[in-house]
């Protein structure tokens, strides 16, 4: 059995549900009404009443990911979205760890859920950005301070940024990384958000001081707020099977731009786009690169796939075609993730089935794939050498 | 699961009768519990079958019943959840 029992499976992307008092513990007094507060709703199908996030006076109905997927805003809240619903694995970071032991995972780096994956909403919502600022601040004490702090050797601190503002980023990621913060939960791409794109020079400072400190960008599909969807009628099934593609519009963006070849020691980590779509999508660009180099502001000599070698992870759950195809992918760029809590992962079988995935991999290969490659991309303790 | 479609032009029937919360959102309580349920059946089976054997592997009985412990201790969280303090 390549996946040995004593391996350490390291989840780069798992996710929590913040619970009611994440922000009303920590916001100033003054903001405490209007920042995330859940305020109990009656049903509108007559059962138990439905629980919803407000933030500066506006209901947003999801207090777990994507719980109104798919549905227009008059559908929202038709369903029973209730803590109680929950399993207490998503917001009570005891249980979680209890759900972690049964499911054969010793660590993992959890997403936040109400600020969006990249904490994009206090970006998006505007208003007042003191507020915002200070509901960023509450979020990363909440999961360095208290939901990480439950074990610091099992759970992965990454911190959401204050996005409006670059300075503010450096100094929020310069205090988070004072307190334990080991990764950023950084949008796939900053242009839907109203943003400057990483052609511009404006992320400098900020990608500057996550690469001295050796923390990773983590782009988790969906980040951006700009999901792929091809047409209003389509199902929304549509969206799930392409959410992929937004990671490698990101993959094409960064390996293109400047960020790259003038931070030679960044690490990026791709969150839930699985990773068959790698040495298609490398080729592609090699061969774009070969031919239309010359005439555009691309760095004409190094080529994308040795950026990509070097510089971003990919992470699956289920890809076959991709373990199939590991060594284009390159062994040493690829991590694992368990998704929990979503119902996409195999938990409590999490590691039975990364097992089926990889009997036929080598376990040195096992190994880097399930274990070492996320210390490496985290720093952690053990990584070895790549 | 939503088709997506106009509310007006929305036809009858064609969306799926299962909210998303179950399909494609977090795991609920109920199938959670399934599938705790499923492994504990798994796991029970295997410890039989171990011990059925001439000589079973004692390490290997102890590390299915710390996983069938595991597995009470998950679903004693779930059972008794009744959401986060307010």
């Amino acid at each position: 059995m390549p996946l040995q029992p004593w391996m350490k499976l390291i989840s780069v992307d798992d996710h929590l549900i913040e619970h009611p008092r994440v922000w009303s513990d920590r916001l100033p007094a003054k903001f405490v009404e209007s920042g995330p507060r859940i305020v109990d709703e009656p049903s509108p199908s007559g059962g138990a009443p439905i629980q919803v996030w407000y933030y500066q006076g506006k209901r947003f109905p999801a207090i777990g990911l994507n719980a109104v997927a798919g549905k227009r805003p008059e559908e929202y809240g038709i369903e029973p979205v209730r803590y109680a619903d929950m399993i207490p694995g998503c917001y009570d970071p005891k249980a979680r760890l209890v759900d972690m032991d049964l499911d054969g995972v010793y660590a993992a780096a959890n997403f936040p859920s109400f600020p969006r994956f990249a904490g994009a909403l206090f970006t998006a919502e505007g208003g007042d950005m003191e507020l915002a600022h200070a509901c960023v601040r509450a979020y990363n004490d909440f999961v360095i301070d208290e939901w990480c702090a439950t074990d610091p050797a099992r759970f992965i601190p990454l911190v959401v940024l204050p996005w409006w503002d670059v300075e503010l980023c450096v100094a929020e990621l310069e205090r988070t990384i004072a307190k334990g913060a080991k990764g950023i939960s950084f949008p796939e791409n900053m242009v839907p958000l109203g943003l400057p794109s990483l052609y511009t020079d404006h992320w400098e400072p900020l990608i500057s001081a996550a690469e001295e400190a050796g923390l990773p960008l983590c782009m988790h599909f969906g980040s951006s707020g700009s999901p792929p969807a091809t047409a209003p009628e389509a199902p929304y099934a549509v969206t799930i099977s392409m959410y992929g593609t937004n990671l490698m519009s990101a993959t094409a963006h960064l390996l293109f731009s400047p960020v790259f070849h003038r931070h030679p020691n960044l690490k990026v980590a791709l969150a839930e786009g699985g990773i068959g779509w790698v040495p298609y999508l490398l080729e592609r660009i090699d061969g774009t690169w070969e031919r239309h180099r010359w005439y555009q502001n691309v760095v004409k000599d190094v080529r994308p796939s040795e950026l990509f070698r070097k510089h971003i992870y990919g992470c699956f759950i289920d890809d076959t075609f991709g373990i199939r195809n590991r060594h284009d992918i390159g062994i040493d760029n690829i991590t694992w993730e368990c998704d929990y809590p979503h119902s996409d992962s195999y938990w409590p079988h999490s590691r039975a089935y990364a097992a089926k995935v990889l009997a036929d991999v080598p376990d040195d290969e096992v190994h880097k794939i399930v274990e070492t490659n996320a210390r490496r991309l985290f720093g952690l303790p053990g990584a070895g050498a790549a | 699961m939503s088709t997506g479609g106009a509310a007006a032009g929305r036809e009858e029937g064609v969306d799926i009768a299962a909210d998303d919360w179950v399909e494609q959102d977090l795991l609920t309580r109920g199938l959670a519990a399934d599938r705790l349920a499923a492994l504990e059946a798994e796991t029970r089976a295997e410890l039989t079958a171990l011990r059925e054997l001439p000589n079973p592997d004692g390490a290997a009985v102890d590390l299915l019943e710390r996983r069938l412990r595991a597995i009470a201790a998950s679903r004693e969280t779930i059972v008794t959840a009744s959401g986060p303090s307010r």
